[in-house]
Order: C-alpha cells, then structure tokens, then sequence
C-alpha cells in the first residue's frame, strides 16, 4: 500500500488554493477532512503520496503557498528540516 | 419591453449566469469549504474560481485580497468604518453616492472624523486639483466615485491615485458604476481600497459585491464569526480573507457573479465599453434634437459610462418615467438616485432628472425607439 502524508493549512483559502496550484502542477493530491490525529487550523487537509512529498514541499516553497507539511498522519516532517511555512 | 435601468442592475443576465446559480441550487448545495465532503469541496471551488476571476479582470494576482460582501454598500460601509480612527479627515465630493455620503455623514456626526466634501464640476467632475486643496496633514482618506451615477462622468482615477500615493492618503474607489464596463488595472493603477456591487457591470446576482484590499493594507473586521478554520479559538482568523470574511456566504450568488465576470472576459472588456459607447453617442445625439430636453453630464461617450441624465421643460421626471413604464413599455429611474448632492451640483435638487442607462443587451433599435417616446411625450406634454 502507497505510504499517505499531509499537508494543512491556516485556512480553506489556501487549501483550495494550493490545491489548485499543486494540481496545475502535475501532482497527485486530493482534499479531504483532515486525520483527528493532526492538529489543523483548517478543517481541510491535502493528500499526496509519500513518494511525492519532496517534490510538493518544493513547489510549496517556490509559490509561496501558506501550507504546513507535508508530515505523516502523526504529524511527523516528512522530509529532513521540518516543515514548509 | 426595454430596460434602461442598468445603473440600478443589469438586466438580463447571461443565460451561463442563471445557468451557474440554477447548477448550485440542484447539484451542490452544500456549506462551502467547511464539512470537506466534496459538496462541500464543489461549493468551495465556486468561491476560489471567483476569487482568481476577478484578480484577472481587474489585473492583479492575490486572490486572497477580493472579500465577498452583500453588495458596494456593504463593501463601502466596511472600508470605511474599518479604517478611520478617531479624528481622522476625509474627503469624499458632492457626486458621490448615499453609500459613501452616509456612513462618513454618521462619522462625522459623532465628531469621529472630519468631513470634507469637494465640488463636482458642473458636468460631475472630480478633478485631482480639487482634491488636492482639500488635502489637510490629518487627512486619512479620500473615498470617491470612479463614476457618477447620475451623469455618467469617469472622474481621472490615475491622477488621483498618484496625487494620494505622494501624500501617503489611503484611496476608496467606489467602482459601482465602472466595474466590468470601464478597464480597471490595479498593477497600474494601485487604488488601495475598491468597493463594487456583482449585480451591475459584473453581470451577476443581486446580492453579491466585492471589497478588493491592497496587499500590505490591513484593516479590521467588519464582522466576526464562523469561518471553517481556527475554530478552536474565540479570536476571529487574520489571515485574508477569512480575515474580512465570516459566516455562510451567498454561493449561489457568487456562481452566479463568477459567471458574470467570465461572460465579461470572454466579450472583452473593450468590445462592451464600445458597444455602450456606440450607444451613449446615438442616445445623446438623438435626444439633443428634441426641443424641451435637457442633457446633464459630459455628453462625450469617451469621457462617461453608459448613462445618461435629462430632465423635459416643464414635465415631472416622475411623470415622464411614469408615461414611459406605462405607455411604452420602457423602463428608466427618475429622482434623485441616491444622490442629492450630484443634483445639486446640476442644479437639478430637487426635482431630480430622468436617467437613461443601457446595458450590454441594448440595441440601438431600441434606442431609437425610446427617443421616438420621449419625443412623443415632449409633444403632448
């Protein structure tokens, strides 16, 4: 089974807004309410593979998109020196 | 029936406007954003796509800076009471409309800010120059009218823009009457705060209007309440635009307003002002050759929106609108539209005018025939 991980975000806005972003981008990623076990200040979360994480944090930071992540669904950085802000 | 009414709504819609408001009512439905079921998700989709259609008919790029509100009076009445500390000075002029004169009116009653109303030119006219002697070292804002909706004149908004910018003075657009008619660029002309109804230019549903917020200008929250993120926290989200936002929002109408503005980029911007352009001229030039008609404004279709005021010798504009409803089927507004002190600048107080406003949908058949009318009542009296 595919490995799943997370990225959250402040609000919809950027939820929806990255979504798009990541979307037009090629990358697999599906909004859906986010894991009880994540803290979000937003109801909605994006989901992407494992395999993907790198690649999404990248373009997260190169299009300044406001999302945290991506982390497991226990909330762990996925990639090596935490998070995306 | 002919509908010369476009400056109060524009009528009819685009069929992808009821279109778009009938598809949310019987496929979505649903709280936008806030459960994340894909209803949900669908009337949230609705929203954003609006959001990133309006930055690209007013040229910009943040989305997050267009705040949905009821209407341009809802949007200007939280400009303005969201921004104005405590004896602030403000200019605003003697076209501008109830929306604005009101608000700054119950201010400055309180003795909360100073009020400093400029004088219109004859034709409803701000020029930068009279701004500018009204400017004092306490003024913190200028809200004012891209256009007069009574007359029609386009005030010169770049000049004004760069007039406010080198005194560092926070600049309210009230884009009612220009909004999806007249080019509006904020890359090139960066107005810091612009109000619009979605029910006039943008072609959309009564009920919709927008607020655009400059990036790096905060104000505070008109309103405070449910947004769908940060729920755990009884202080309102400040991030935009949840910031200004709260509440279930009117969906339907902003699918409705979303497909207005695509109608609008698809026309092209320029291909609509031309056609009402074409039509001002044949207006004007058609009811300049009746006799007991008087024209108000800048008679130069360059030079003002789609709108036109006249009064006949003699005859009640009430009257004159009357006959025109009954008789013919044409429907214009009489009065004061909302804006006594435009009238007073043309001397119309208070009788008022008639105002004739075509629309995307006017012919100039219909045109005619509405000059045809008014010449017939002129006759008869």
């Amino acid at each position: 089974m595919t490995e799943r991980c997370y990225l959250i975000f402040p609000s919809t806005y950027w939820a929806l807004t990255t979504e798009r972003s990541l979307l037009e981008h090629g990358l697999a990623v599906r909004l859906r309410p986010v894991p009880r076990t994540l803290s979000s200040s937003c109801g909605l979360c994006l989901e992407l593979a494992t395999s993907i994480a790198a690649t999404t944090q990248e373009l997260v930071t190169t299009l300044q998109l406001e999302a945290e992540g991506p982390v497991t669904a226990t909330g762990e950085p996925i990639i090596t020196g935490g998070t995306t802000k | 029936m002919i509908y010369l009414d476009n400056a109060a709504t524009t009528y009819p819609k685009p069929q992808t406007v009821l279109q778009a408001v009938s598809r949310f009512h019987s496929d979505i439905g649903a709280n936008p954003g806030r459960s994340g079921h894909r209803l949900s998700l669908s009337a949230a989709r609705i929203i954003e796509q609006c959001r990133v259609n309006l930055c690209r008919l007013f040229g910009t790029n943040d989305p997050s800076r267009f705040i949905f509100t009821l209407n341009a009076t809802d949007a200007l009445n939280m400009a303005i009471s969201s921004i104005l500390t405590p004896g602030s000075h403000v200019i605003t002029s003697t076209i501008d409309h109830n929306s604005v004169i009101r608000p700054l009116h119950a201010l400055a009653s309180q003795g909360h800010i100073n009020l400093t109303t400029v004088t219109a030119s004859r034709t409803g006219t701000v020029t930068p120059d009279a701004i500018a002697a009204a400017i004092t070292p306490e003024t913190r804002l200028v809200a004012l009218a891209h256009a007069s909706n009574v007359t029609g004149a386009i005030n010169p908004i770049h000049d004004i823009t760069d007039l406010l910018r080198s005194h560092q003075i926070t600049f309210l657009l009230d884009a009612a009457q220009t909004s999806g008619v007249v080019p509006i660029d904020l890359q090139q002309c960066p107005i810091d705060l612009l109000a619009a109804s979605g029910h006039k230019g943008l072609l959309g549903p009564q009920g919709t209007g927008i607020l655009y917020v400059r990036p790096g200008l905060e104000i505070q929250p008109f309103r405070r309440g449910g947004t769908g993120n940060q729920s755990h926290s009884p202080q309102h989200p400040v991030t935009m635009p949840e910031r200004l936002e709260a509440g279930t929002p009117n969906t339907p109408g902003i699918a409705g307003l979303s497909a207005g503005i695509e109608y609008i980029l698809d026309v092209g911007i320029a291909s609509i002002r031309n056609h009402e352009q074409r039509l001002l001229s044949l207006l004007i030039e058609k009811l300049r050759r009746i006799n007991r008609v008087r024209l108000y404004g800048p008679l130069n279709p360059e030079l003002s929106t789609c709108v036109l005021s006249i009064t006949t010798d003699d005859l009640d504009p009430a009257d004159v609108a009357d006959k025109l409803d009954a008789t013919y089927q044409i429907m214009v507004r009489p009065g004061l539209h909302c804006a006594p002190g435009a009238h007073r600048t043309l001397g119309t107080y208070p009788t008022g005018t008639i105002r004739l406003s075509p629309g995307l949908f006017t012919t100039t058949d219909e045109i005619n025939e509405v000059c045809t009318a008014i010449k017939t009542i002129c006759r008869e009296g």
